[in-house]
């Protein structure tokens, strides 16, 4: 079954279901990791979408998955979209889009600074918020500092 | 012989994290070849307090003198971004009156930013003067924003619905004088430092942004409008009362540090003029007129300006404690003087956010310096870094 | 000893708090209303503080003027360390007397900067006024001028640091001084030898 986006049929091959809009009226629209790369590729290159610019990934830490939320915007049609990504707890891993936007390349790596989701094909995956012997990823909603280093800082 | 094979090996530089021109505490590591950079890596996260993380353990309008620190140069834009964010999520409306006055403290807040980016960016060249100059107008700005909110930095004025106090009396004489004594001093800032041969010498041709680079990179702000794509927040989706200003956006087509400082120096032109169309505008007149019409009126119609809803400050009285909006989610994008700022607010139903996330302008603007000053001369470095315009605490939240 | 060297005492005081020299250290807030200090309006220069050096090997005051994190605080050790003797440190805003507003449950924050370095002056504020700056340095200046220089070494002795940079490289935050073990709000010294620093 294909969905409408803007007037623009999205084949059914890329896999992708709307959610519900947020507060102030923006898509959101649910990929499955899979087919990523590919549905990120035709939203950039598409005559009718032309998506040029990410302006964020986050992670959030929902009860039962980790979301990847990627903020997109089109300076040429003045539009914003969001797409989710849901991955699992154990082991989260998603695709890099390194190759498509360059911005990516850092918003990547606070992710996985802050909560452990591996970007696989990232350059340079590695922590740039926190100090490189840092332990744990503390965005995470279960994290307890437990580090007998900082054992000085206490309250 | 041995002396020859020393030149030809490079230097790693440490430009360390204290250093007067890193604008806060950034950390270069250079790769030198003589005077010529090869490679840049930066190393930022030396003022990461973990803001995103203090949000889920505080309710909302315990967060909000938080949200203040994030940029402190421009708090009221960082404030806007998270309360037009929970606006949307619990449906509150924003009085017109709170709006304007929204409108002209973020304006005044631009230039206060643009000052002290021009201070310190010539300071970094060398140029001592304009500090000081351009410190003298931010002292007077910043003594009318004491005045309104108490406070010289972080203002912590913005709340869920409109603003905390109206305008204190004599304040909007006080501010349009200084909007007329304003532009007289942009033009000595201007003929000292626009056609001054060594600033151009330094700046013309150094650091192009070229506008693939800046769409790929997701730079924003003035930073893209020097590349000569028209992209301002304010006309292209207004978000406060800006539809109902007419203003202008610069733009230039050179994309080399210069341009970037004249599209500064013209944005601080044009928000003067903003400020002096919102204030005559602004619904229900100064603070003393409103207050006598609207008890001679009496009438509390919801369309009488003086007793209406877009007469008052507030748009609905909340209970902190309480305050619970429902479960949604949020995206608020606000032109910052630096950039895009986007906050991303989730909310699950409880009187705790349960995710802020923080996208600030300066984050992408480091990203992209490597790439401009790859081959260039050492010297070269403090004007193309000077010219993006970036504060530290953005980057690290 | 005392009465031989007041003289001189007081002329070496009166030369070293009248042209106190900061360091331009300024990672946070706090940074701008000390640049807003040495500016027109608040002139700091009139106390004596005529340049701000950019390195500490000229600096004789560091006024720490702003949050301090866990990946920042090596390095404020060894601007520290690389400053030369009589220095001075002011401890400016609220987040470096004791974390401020991230006190409660920052990770990444330290809570005080007088755990890392002595300080001798703590200024309140979020972010204090210039005003209140200026106020500091004239704190400052009074308490240089009751100094006598033979008090130095005693005075250094009793602001032992609880922590120590550490010597791996890969390391990249601050380890606990294992001389001294925190308990709450006081410091128990274990294995610290106590007869020697009475007979100094």
């Amino acid at each position: 079954m294909s969905e409408t986006f803007n007037n623009i049929v999205i084949d059914e091959k890329f896999e992708v279901k709307h959610l519900d809009k947020t507060s102030d009226d923006i898509e959101v629209i649910d990929v499955s990791k899979d087919k990523l790369i590919e549905f990120a590729t035709y939203l950039k290159m598409h005559i009718n979408t032309q998506f040029n610019m990410l302006l964020s990934i986050s992670g959030i830490d929902k009860a039962d998955c980790f979301e990847v939320v990627y903020n997109l915007f089109s300076t040429v049609f003045n539009k914003k979209l969001i797409l989710k990504v849901r991955l699992d707890k154990k082991n989260p891993n998603v695709e890099s889009l390194c190759g498509l936007y360059s911005a990516a390349n850092w918003h990547e790596r606070e992710t996985y600074d802050l909560f452990g989701i591996n970007f696989n094909n990232h350059p340079e995956l590695e922590r740039i918020l926190l100090p490189k012997d840092w332990i744990g990823h503390p965005l995470r909603k279960d994290y307890v500092n437990k580090d007998k280093r900082l054992s000085w800082n206490e309250r | 012989m041995a002396l020859e094979s020393t030149f030809k090996k490079e230097m790693i530089i440490n430009v360390g994290p204290q250093h007067p021109s890193t604008h806060g505490v950034l950390r270069l590591v250079m790769t030198l070849d003589g005077e010529i950079i090869k490679d840049t890596k930066p190393v930022i996260g030396y003022l990461h307090r973990g803001m995103e993380k203090l949000a889920e353990s505080r309710n909302y309008f315990q967060y909000l003198p938080m949200v203040d620190r994030i940029d402190y140069l421009s708090s009221f834009f960082c404030s806007a971004a998270f309360c037009y964010a929970v606006e949307s999520i619990a449906g509150i409306k924003v009085p017109k009156r709170a709006e304007y006055i929204r409108l002209i403290t973020m304006e005044f807040n631009r230039i206060t930013s643009h000052l002290m980016w021009l201070a310190a960016f010539l300071l970094d060249l060398g140029a001592t003067t304009p500090m000081f100059y351009a410190f003298r107008e931010r002292e007077d700005i910043v003594k009318l924003f004491e005045d309104l909110t108490g406070q010289r930095m972080m203002y912590n004025f913005y709340t869920f619905g409109g603003v905390k106090k109206d305008l204190p009396e004599g304040w909007m004489t006080k501010a349009l004088d200084l909007c007329k004594l304003m532009p007289k001093m942009f033009d000595e800032y201007e003929a000292i430092i626009t056609k001054n041969p060594i600033f151009m010498e330094r700046t013309k041709g150094v650091g192009v942004l070229t506008q693939k680079m800046a769409t790929d990179y997701a730079i924003t702000g003035a930073n893209i409008r020097g590349s000569g794509i028209d992209f301002d927040l304010r006309k292209t989706n207004p978000y406060s009362v800006y539809d109902e200003i007419e203003f202008n956006t610069h733009l230039s087509q050179n994309s080399d540090s210069y341009d970037r400082y004249m599209v500064r120096i013209a944005e601080m032109r044009e928000s003067v003029k903003i400020i002096e169309q919102a204030l005559k505008q602004i619904p229900g007149g100064t603070p003393e007129k409103l207050k006598v019409k609207s008890v001679n009126c009496g009438c509390k119609n919801e369309d009488c300006e003086f007793c209406g809803f877009d007469a008052q400050l507030v748009g609905k009285k909340l209970n902190a404690a309480v305050f619970k909006p429902p479960a949604g989610e949020a995206i608020s994008m606000i032109e910052a003087p630096r950039g895009i700022i986007t906050c991303y607010v989730v909310s699950d139903g409880t009187n705790k956010p349960s995710r802020v996330k923080w996208r600030t302008p300066s984050f992408s603007s480091v990203q992209v310096l490597p790439e401009l000053i790859k081959g260039k001369n050492y010297s070269d470095l403090m004007p193309i870094f000077g010219s993006l315009d970036v504060v530290l605490p953005e980057v690290d939240r | 000893m005392q009465i031989i060297i007041t003289a001189v005492d007081f002329i070496y005081n009166w030369g070293r708090s009248n042209s106190l020299w900061p360091l331009t250290y300024a990672p946070a807030c706090c940074g701008i209303e000390m640049i807003s200090a040495s500016a027109a309006t608040f002139d700091i220069s009139r106390f004596g503080s005529e340049v701000f050096r950019a390195t500490p090997r000229q600096a004789d005051l560091m006024i720490t003027a702003g949050t301090i994190t866990h990946k920042m605080a090596p390095a404020l050790i060894r601007l520290y360390e690389q400053m030369p003797e009589p220095k001075y440190v002011i401890a400016m805003g609220a987040c470096t007397i004791t974390g401020g507003m991230f006190e409660n449950d920052s990770y990444s924050v330290v809570r005080g900067v007088d755990r890392l370095v002595p300080v001798d002056v703590y200024l309140p504020g979020c972010p204090p006024r210039p005003e209140a700056l200026l106020d500091a340095i004239i704190k400052l200046q009074k308490q240089i001028k009751t100094e006598t220089i033979l008090d130095r070494q005693k005075y250094l002795e009793a602001h032992k640091p609880r922590v120590m940079l550490s010597d791996d490289e890969n390391c990249e935050v601050v380890l606990p001084n294992s001389e001294f073990e925190v308990i709450h709000w006081g410091v128990q010294k274990v294995g610290y030898d106590t007869e020697a620093l009475v007979a100094k």
